[in-house]
C-alpha cells in the first residue's frame, strides 16, 4: 500500500503540489489525470525523492519513506518511469533490461528473456544500442526496465506522450498484462484518457497542484461537468 | 642516440603525470568536479610516503610497501574530503567547485609546509632499481622502465574496469545519468565514494613510487598539477583512454623541447596545448555532459544577478568615510600595514577588472596576471632602464599594451572557445609569459626586477614628486579609486547592461540584436587594458616585479578575491581583497598558516554562501526587511526537473 498524506512539494519559491492525500492499495491501479503543469510530474518525482523539495507523509507497506533516498526507494519496490525516458545510450537493450536488477532488492527480478516476450517489438533490437532506438522502441524499453525489479508500484509517468497509436495500443495490452501477471500496483500519470481507462481502475485529477476529484471510472463518466472543467484544453 | 633518450625520457614523464591525471579524469568523469588540488593530495602521499621510508629506501619492497600505506592512508582522505566537500560541490556552479577545489589545494599546501616545513628532500632509489640497461648504446634506467610499466599497467587495469566489466557498465551509467541511475537502484553516493578513494589512491601510490624521481619539497603538487590538467584537457576531460594518449602525446612533447628548445624547457607543451584546444576544445575523446564549450550558464550558473548599485546616500557616506580612511594611512599606520594596503588596491582593481569578465561577461579567465605582469614589467623596465620616458606616458603606454594584447587574445579565443577551454586556454598563454620572462636576463630571470625606483611626475608648471613612500602611497590610492569609479561607471552604461544580458542568456541576447561576440571582445579589451595599467601602478610601490607576477597562481587571486566577496555584486571583489588580505597581515609569520586559513575561508564561503560576503549580507538584509523566510534552496537534482 503507497500512502499519501499531505504531501506538499516545492521546486525553488514555487509551491506545486498543495497538500495531496490519497492511497494506492497494493496491486491497485490508480490514474492522475490533469494539465499541463497540473503537477503530475512533481507527483511522481515527489513520491521517489527525485527532485522537488517535500514536506509532508509518504509510506510504502505501513514504512515512512521520510528522508529515504532514491536508490532505497527504488529498492524497496517503487519504480519510476520517467516521462523523458532516460534510456542509458551507452549500454544494449538488453544490459537496460539488467541494469535495474540493483533495484530487485530481496524480490526476484525478471529476466530478459521473459520481458522480450513480453515486449515483441524489443525482440529483434536486443543487441542494439540505447541510442540507436526510436521514441517508441524507447518507451517500450524504459516500461520494461521499470518493471524488471519487479517492484510493487511502477509509477508510470506520461507514457503516451509523442507515441503513434498502434504503439500506445500495444504499451497498454503489455501494461495491463504485466501488471495481472506480477500483481503490481500501478500509479499512472497520464492525459490520454483512453489509455488511462485501459489501464487502471479508479481516477485523480489534479488542478494547480490541488487533488479535485476522486472516483473510479463510472464515478468520472456520471459527471461530465469534471472533464469538462479540469481536462478540457 | 639522443633521439632514443629523449624519447625514453619523455615516456617516463608521460606515465608519471598519467598517474596524476587519471585521478583527475577519474573524478572529472564521475562527479563533474574538476579537481585542482589532486596535484597537492599526490604532494601529501609524496610527503607521506618519504616518512615512512625515508631518504634511502633499502628495496623495492620498502619503497613499494610505503607508497602502498600512502595509496591507503589517500584513500581514506579520499572518503573524508568527498564527505566534506565534494559531496556539497553537487549543489554549486562549475565556477565555484572549480574554486573550491582550489582552496583545498591552499589548504593542503599550507598544511604540508606546516607539518613537515618548507625544506628540500631528496630520495635515492634502492639499488634494485638504481641501475640501467644498456642495450646497443640504448641507455635505460631501470627506474624509467619500472615507471613506464606502473603507468602501462594502471591503463589497462582502469581500461578493463571501466570499458569492459559489469562494474563499468554502471560506472558509466552515473556518467551519463546520475539522476536516472539513482531511479534504477544504484547507490550513486558509494559509487562516487568509491571513485574518489580510486582517485586518492593512484595519488597516494604515485607519490610514494615517484619519490626516487623528484625532490620532496612543498612545490611538488605544481609540476604534477598543469602537465595533468593538460593531458586531461587533450584527452577530453572524463575519459581514461584519451588521457593515457595525452600523457603519450605530452612526454613527447617534453622530449622534442629538450632536443630543440634546450634554453626555454617546458615551452612547447604549453604552445601545442593552445594550438589543440583552438583546433579541438573538446579533447581527443568527446565525453558525453562533458562539453568544455558553450558552457557560460554552466560556469557562471551560481552567479546571482545583480541589480546595478545606485549612489544612494548610505552608499556615498559609506565610500567618502572608506577613502577618508585609506587616504589618511599614511599619517598614523605603520609601514608594514601601509605595504599591505597599497598591495590589496592593485589586487583590488584587478580583481575588479577580473570581474568585469566573469561576473558581467560570462567568461571565466585563468590567466589575468599575464596582463598585470605586462604592464607591471613595462613601467619597471623603463623606469629603471628606459632613460627618462615620463611616468604618466608609461602608465598611458602599460594600458595600450594591455589592451592591444587583449584584442589579439581575445580575437582568437573567444572565437573558438568557452568555458573550461577558454580557461585552460588563458592560463598556458600567462604560463608561457612568466616562462619567457623567466629565461631573459634582460628581465631579471628568476629574480626579477628589483631597485625599481619611483618616478618624480613634470607636469609642465610644476612637478609632483612621487618618490616617497606616503606620496606614492596616496598617488596609487586615488588611482585606483579614480579606475574603480570609471569601471563601475562603464558597468552602469548601456554597454555594462548588455554584458549582463549576455551572461544570463548569450542565445538570446543574439536574438535581441546584439552582436555578443564583439561585446565579448569589448570587455576582454577593457579589462586586460585595466590589468595591465594596474600592474604598471604595481611596480613602483613594490619597487620589485619578479616572474610570480605572471604565474597561474597569481591568477586565480582576483578569482579568490571576486567569489570570497560576491561576484554578483560590483563592490565584491574589493570585498574579497581586504578580507584576503587581513588573512595575510594576520597570519603573516607562520609558514603555512596564512595558505591553510585563506582556503579554509575560501571552501566555507563557497559552500556556505556561494553569493560571497556581499551575497550573504544581502540575504540577511532581506530577512530583516521581509521579516519572511527566503526562498527555499533548490536541491541539486532539481537540475533535471520538471
Amino acid at each position: 500500500m503507497l500512502e499519501i498524506q499531505g504531501l506538499d512539494a516545492f521546486y525553488g519559491a514555487s509551491h506545486v503540489l498543495q497538500n495531496l492525500s490519497f492511497t494506492v492499495p497494493a496491486a491497485g491501479r490508480v490514474s492522475v489525470l490533469g494539465r499541463n503543469g497540473a503537477g503530475k510530474s512533481t507527483l511522481m518525482k515527489s513520491i521517489m525523492n527525485a527532485g522537488p523539495r517535500v514536506r509532508g507523509r509518504l509510506a510504502l507497506d505501513g514504512r515512512d519513506l521520510a528522508r529515504i533516498p532514491s536508490f532505497r526507494r527504488a529498492r524497496l519496490g517503487l519504480s519510476l518511469v520517467p516521462e523523458d525516458r532516460r534510456i542509458f545510450p551507452h549500454i544494449t537493450v538488453v544490459d537496460n533490461m539488467t541494469i535495474s536488477a540493483a533495484a530487485a532488492g530481496e524480490r526476484v527480478a525478471l529476466q530478459p528473456e521473459r520481458l522480450l516476450s513480453m515486449f515483441p517489438m524489443l525482440q529483434p533490437l536486443r543487441a542494439r544500442y540505447g541510442s540507436q532506438l526510436s521514441g517508441g522502441q524507447q518507451q517500450m524499453l524504459a516500461v520494461a526496465r521499470g518493471i524488471a525489479p519487479n517492484p510493487k508500484f511502477l509509477l508510470l509517468d506520461e507514457p503516451t506522450e509523442g507515441l503513434a497509436p498502434v504503439i500506445v495500443d500495444q504499451l497498454a495490452t503489455a501494461i495491463v498484462q504485466l501488471c495481472d501477471m506480477l500483481g503490481t500496483g500501478l500509479l499512472l500519470s497520464e492525459q490520454n484518457i483512453w489509455f488511462a481507462r485501459r489501464c487502471t481502475s479508479r481516477v485523480h485529477i489534479l488542478e494547480s497542484g490541488r487533488l479535485v476529484f476522486e472516483g473510479s471510472w463510472p464515478e468520472f463518466d456520471s459527471d461530465p461537468d469534471i472533464k469538462q472543467r479540469y481536462l478540457s484544453v | 642516440m639522443q633521439i632514443g633518450f629523449a624519447i625514453f625520457n619523455g615516456l617516463t614523464v608521460g606515465m608519471s603525470i598519467f598517474l596524476v591525471a587519471s585521478g583527475i579524469t577519474l573524478i572529472f568523469g564521475m562527479l563533474r568536479i574538476l579537481n585542482i588540488s589532486h596535484g597537492s593530495f599526490f604532494m601529501i602521499g609524496a610527503y607521506l610516503a618519504y616518512t615512512i621510508v625515508g631518504t634511502e629506501p633499502d628495496s623495492v619492497i620498502g619503497l613499494a610497501g610505503g607508497a602502498l600505506a600512502a595509496a591507503l592512508a589517500m584513500a581514506v582522505l579520499g572518503l573524508v574530503i568527498n564527505v566534506a566537500v565534494f559531496r556539497r560541490l553537487r549543489d554549486v556552479g562549475e565556477a565555484y567547485s572549480l574554486i573550491a577545489t582550489f582552496a583545498l589545494l591552499m589548504v593542503c599546501n599550507g598544511l604540508v609546509k606546516a607539518v613537515w616545513g618548507v625544506n628540500y628532500h631528496s630520495v635515492s632509489a634502492p639499488e634494485a632499481l638504481a641501475g640501467a640497461i644498456s642495450y646497443g648504446g640504448f641507455f635505460a634506467p631501470i627506474y624509467s622502465i619500472a615507471i613506464i610499466g606502473l603507468g602501462v599497467l594502471v591503463f589497462l587495469v582502469l581500461e578493463i574496469v571501466i570499458h569492459r566489466s559489469p562494474v563499468g557498465k554502471i560506472v558509466r551509467a552515473i556518467a551519463h545519468d546520475p539522476w536516472m541511475s539513482n531511479l534504477v537502484g544504484i547507490n550513486t553516493p558509494l559509487v562516487y565514494a568509491l571513485v574518489v578513494m580510486a582517485a586518492f589512491f593512484l595519488a597516494g601510490l604515485a607519490g610514494g613510487l615517484l619519490l626516487p624521481n623528484q625532490s620532496v619539497t612543498p612545490q611538488l603538487f605544481e609540476s604534477y598539477l598543469l602537465q595533468s590538467f593538460m593531458v586531461v584537457i587533450i584527452g577530453g576531460l572524463g575519459n581514461i583512454r584519451g588521457a593515457f594518449l595525452g600523457a603519450i602525446m605530452l612526454g613527447m612533447i617534453e622530449g622534442l623541447n629538450f632536443l630543440f628548445l634546450p634554453r626555454l624547457p617546458g615551452i612547447l607543451i604549453y604552445v601545442v596545448l593552445i594550438g589543440f584546444l583552438l583546433w579541438r576544445p573538446q579533447g581527443l575523446f568527446w565525453q558525453p555532459g562533458a562539453q568544455t564549450s558553450d558552457q557560460h550558464e554552466v560556469m557562471t550558473g551560481g552567479v546571482p544577478s545583480s541589480f546595478p548599485p545606485r549612489a544612494t546616500k548610505t552608499r556615498i557616506a559609506i565610500g567618502v568615510v572608506l577613502a577618508a580612511v585609506v587616504l589618511s594611512l599614511p599619517e598614523w599606520a605603520n609601514q608594514g600595514l601601509l605595504f599591505i594596503v597599497g598591495f590589496a588596491l592593485a589586487e583590488a582593481v584587478l580583481a575588479l577588472s577580473w570581474n568585469l569578465l566573469f561576473g558581467y561577461a560570462g567568461l571565466a579567465t585563468f590567466g589575468h596576471a599575464a596582463f598585470f605582469a605586462l604592464g607591471a614589467y613595462l613601467v619597471g623596465f623603463m623606469l629603471r632602464d628606459g632613460g627618462g620616458v615620463p611616468f604618466l606616458v608609461l602608465l598611458a603606454a602599460s594600458a595600450l599594451v594591455g589592451a592591444a594584447s587583449a584584442l589579439i587574445v581575445g580575437f582568437v579565443a573567444l572565437r573558438r572557445t568557452s568555458g573550461i577551454a577558454l580557461g585552460i586556454l588563458t592560463l598556458s598563454l600567462g604560463e608561457i609569459l612568466r616562462r619567457v620572462i623567466n629565461y631573459t636576463p634582460e628581465l631579471g630571470s628568476d629574480d626579477g626586477l628589483s631597485g625599481i625606483p619611483r618616478p618624480v611626475v613634470e607636469l609642465g608648471l610644476f612637478s609632483v614628486d612621487l618618490t616617497s613612500e606616503r606620496a606614492y602611497f596616496w598617488f596609487l590610492a586615488a588611482s585606483c579609486g579614480l579606475i574603480a569609479l570609471a569601471l563601475w561607471a562603464y558597468t552602469l552604461s548601456r554597454n555594462g547592461r548588455i554584458l549582463v544580458t549576455m551572461r544570463q542568456d548569450p542565445t538570446r541576447a543574439e536574438f535581441l540584436g546584439i552582436d555578443v561576440r564583439r561585446h565579448r571582445l569589448y570587455a576582454f579589451v577593457l579589462s586586460g587594458a585595466i590589468a595591465s595599467l594596474t600592474g604598471g601602478l604595481y611596480a613602483p610601490w613594490a619597487q620589485i616585479v619578479t616572474p610570480d607576477a605572471a604565474s597561474y597562481l597569481h591568477s586565480t587571486q582576483p578569482m579568490l578575491n571576486t567569489l570570497l566577496g560576491g561576484s554578483g555584486f560590483f563592490w565584491g571583489p574589493v570585498v574579497g581583497s581586504a578580507i584576503f588580505s587581513a588573512l595575510g597581515y594576520a597570519t603573516r609569520t607562520f609558514a603555512g598558516l596564512s595558505e591553510l586559513i585563506s582556503g579554509a575561508v575560501l571552501i566555507l564561503v563557497v559552500l556556505a554562501a556561494p553569493g560571497g560576503i556581499l551575497g550573504l549580507g544581502a540575504k540577511f538584509g532581506r530577512l530583516r526587511r521581509r521579516r519572511a523566510p527566503t526562498a527555499p534552496d533548490v536541491p541539486a537534482m532539481q537540475r533535471s526537473a520538471p
